[in-house]
């Protein structure tokens, strides 16, 4: 891991931690509840409401710090039922092949057929919203790419010489999947996962601001966006303040992402030039 | 050919009865009725049975969906639960805005990106790396949704330069084409830089340089033509993806399109009309796909063409 990378991993370890720090530490000093009151609503920030209130008349900083929260909880539910389930899948698919694997790829390509958030919006719309069938809508769109990328790197890992060595000293297939493969396979299904939960955080919050997320009653960053749109002109930061925290939220989880081993291999690692990751153009580029 | 376009057909009539049959599958084994869904709180039980015999509820399913695939085959897609009206007609009207939306967007994302990425990786400056950079984040992280609000605050609120919302003459088409193309332009520009640092590295790069070329036409002459084809595959897989993103910026800007339509059609639980517009755009995302791929075997001779017919 390069110096580059290690700068990405802590930016987004800091982007996350300040975020969650700068929100519990507003909603613990202000002691605030989530109580909706319609009596205080649309009020503008003062000493009581350091951000003043939303259209229920909810102070803002704690219902942020609670939505904020949740779709981090959501997004993080969702992405390790669906990285449990894909990469089980995939594993199984690249281990033994045949016709399971055939089908359980034919499943996963299926899924992949749908654009964006129709998967889960679809279920969605069925289920009704709810905590579960938020989580279980968005692995539904989510477990494909986990199973593509643990089938062919199962199967890649399988032809190589290592394998067929250790093979060959009477090691039992168990043994193999669980000493040799499955930690080579890890960090790039960690690498994965933390990418796709800043996706998953935006098709949650998608969700949520078309009405379709957790229960309605509770703040959540989209809901609060979606409800914050009547107010545009006259309160704009109830648009932004939750836009900023989704933005931060999914900032930090991209370059969480990028600076995670796994990531190094991508088209990027002749991108920097600066001699790791492989393949580096060995002669400087002729305008600079 | 004409055994390899039958064979295409073939494949995209077996996904479309593959998408259909799953919406119908999800319609009968999920919790949740959707004539109950439909008619709204306390339904009186007259109601009740009168919409299940109208959508042949009653009947066992498979005889149901001996019925829906039949109609499927013809692509009758049964009517609206609210209106009555025929989906297929519904979808028809509402398919020519969104294509037109996902279409204007890419127009932007393409030039944006290509002189974004251009110049981040063969500006001199400094200050283009940067703005790369951060828009390649950016672009990212930041919600489609939040995005559309934010430049109808500066750009209509603000500056009074663009309507809101709505549909219309060119100037409604410009905020909603600018922020679907946001996340795909922050891909490509990153793409773009990626891929024509690559090829600066490359030996005939150096060669052209040492017969006396200028960086401007090693760029033209030599770069661009071999750093094109992956950035427009990149392109064209993503230009999919922008209905996906175009059910969420309809609905920010009221676009009577696709996504108004399927996510209306949700909040009224019409489920006929959900189906249809699911099977819609599964289609047209597929067909988009199998058609870059087809362009991609044009632009580089290189991929082989029995692999993928």
């Amino acid at each position: 891991m390069g110096a580059a990378d290690r700068r990405r991993l802590r930016r987004g370890v800091l982007v996350l931690a300040g975020l969650a720090a700068a929100l519990l530490a507003g909603a613990v000093a202000g002691g605030a509840d989530l109580e909706p009151c319609l009596r205080q609503r649309l009020q503008r920030p003062s000493a009581l409401h350091p951000l003043g209130t939303d259209d229920l008349g909810r102070d803002l900083l704690p219902a942020l710090a609670f939505a904020t929260l949740a779709s981090a909880a959501v997004a993080l539910a969702a992405v390790a039922l669906a990285a449990g389930v894909g990469a089980g899948a995939g594993f199984a698919a690249g281990w033994r092949g045949g016709r399971l694997g055939a089908a359980i790829m034919a499943a996963a390509d299926f899924t992949l057929a749908f654009p964006g958030i129709l998967l889960a919006l679809v279920l969605l719309a069925l289920l009704g919203p709810g905590a579960s069938h938020l989580v279980a809508a968005l692995a539904l769109g989510g477990w494909a790419g986990y199973a593509r990328l643990a089938r062919g790197e199962v199967r890649r890992i399988r032809e190589q010489d290592f394998i067929l060595a250790a093979r060959g000293f009477g090691a039992s297939a168990g043994h193999i999947a669980r000493e040799h493969v499955v930690p080579l396979l890890l960090p790039l299904l960690l690498t994965q996962a933390a990418s796709g939960t800043a996706a998953v955080i935006l098709a949650e919050s998608s969700l949520s601001f078309l009405g379709l997320g957790l229960d309605p009653r509770l703040p959540t960053l989209g809901g609060m966006i979606d409800a914050g749109r009547g107010h545009l002109f006259d309160r704009p930061l109830l648009v932004l303040l939750p836009g900023a925290c989704l933005a931060l939220l999914v900032a930090g989880f991209l370059q969480l992402a990028e600076g995670l081993p796994g990531a190094a291999r991508g088209p990027r690692a002749g991108e920097r030039g600066d001699g790791e990751g492989g393949w580096t153009p060995s002669f400087p580029a002729s305008p600079r | 050919m004409i055994k390899r376009l039958l064979r295409a057909t073939a494949r995209f009539l077996l996904f479309l009865w593959a998408v259909g049959s799953f919406t119908f599958v999800l319609a009968r084994l999920v919790p949740g009725d959707p004539v109950l869904a439909a008619l709204g709180p306390r339904p009186r039980a007259g109601d009740i049975r009168r919409l299940r015999r109208e959508l042949g509820l009653d009947r066992p399913l498979p005889l149901q969906y001996g019925r829906f695939a039949a109609r499927l085959a013809v692509l009758d897609l049964g009517e609206s639960l609210i209106d009555r009206r025929p989906v297929g007609g519904l979808l028809l009207r509402r398919l020519p805005p969104t294509l037109l939306l996902a279409g204007a967007a890419l127009a932007i994302t393409l030039p944006f990106s290509l002189l974004l990425g251009g110049l981040s990786a063969w500006g001199r400056s400094r200050l283009w790396r940067i703005l790369e950079a951060a828009f390649a984040v950016f672009g990212l992280a930041v919600p489609v949704f939040v995005l559309g609000l934010v430049l109808i605050l500066a750009f209509s609120l603000g500056l009074g330069l663009l309507p809101v919302s709505g549909s219309g003459g060119a100037e409604f088409l410009v905020l909603p084409a600018v922020t679907l193309s946001a996340p795909l332009s922050a891909m490509l520009v990153r793409m773009v830089r990626v891929t024509l640092r690559l090829e600066a590295g490359r030996p005939y790069v150096l060669l052209a340089r040492a017969k006396g070329l200028t960086p401007g036409q090693v760029l033209r002459r030599h770069v661009l033509k071999n750093a094109l084809p992956p950035i427009v595959t990149v392109a064209g897989l993503q230009a999919g993806a922008l209905l996906g993103g175009a059910i969420v910026v309809e609905n920010v800007f009221s676009w009577p399109g696709i996504g108004t339509l399927l996510v209306t059609a949700v909040r009224q639980r019409d489920f006929p009309v959900i189906q249809g517009a699911v099977l819609l755009m599964a289609a047209a995302y597929y067909l988009a796909n199998r058609l870059v791929d087809l362009g991609c075997e044009r632009l580089d001779p290189r991929i082989n063409r029995g692999r993928s017919g």
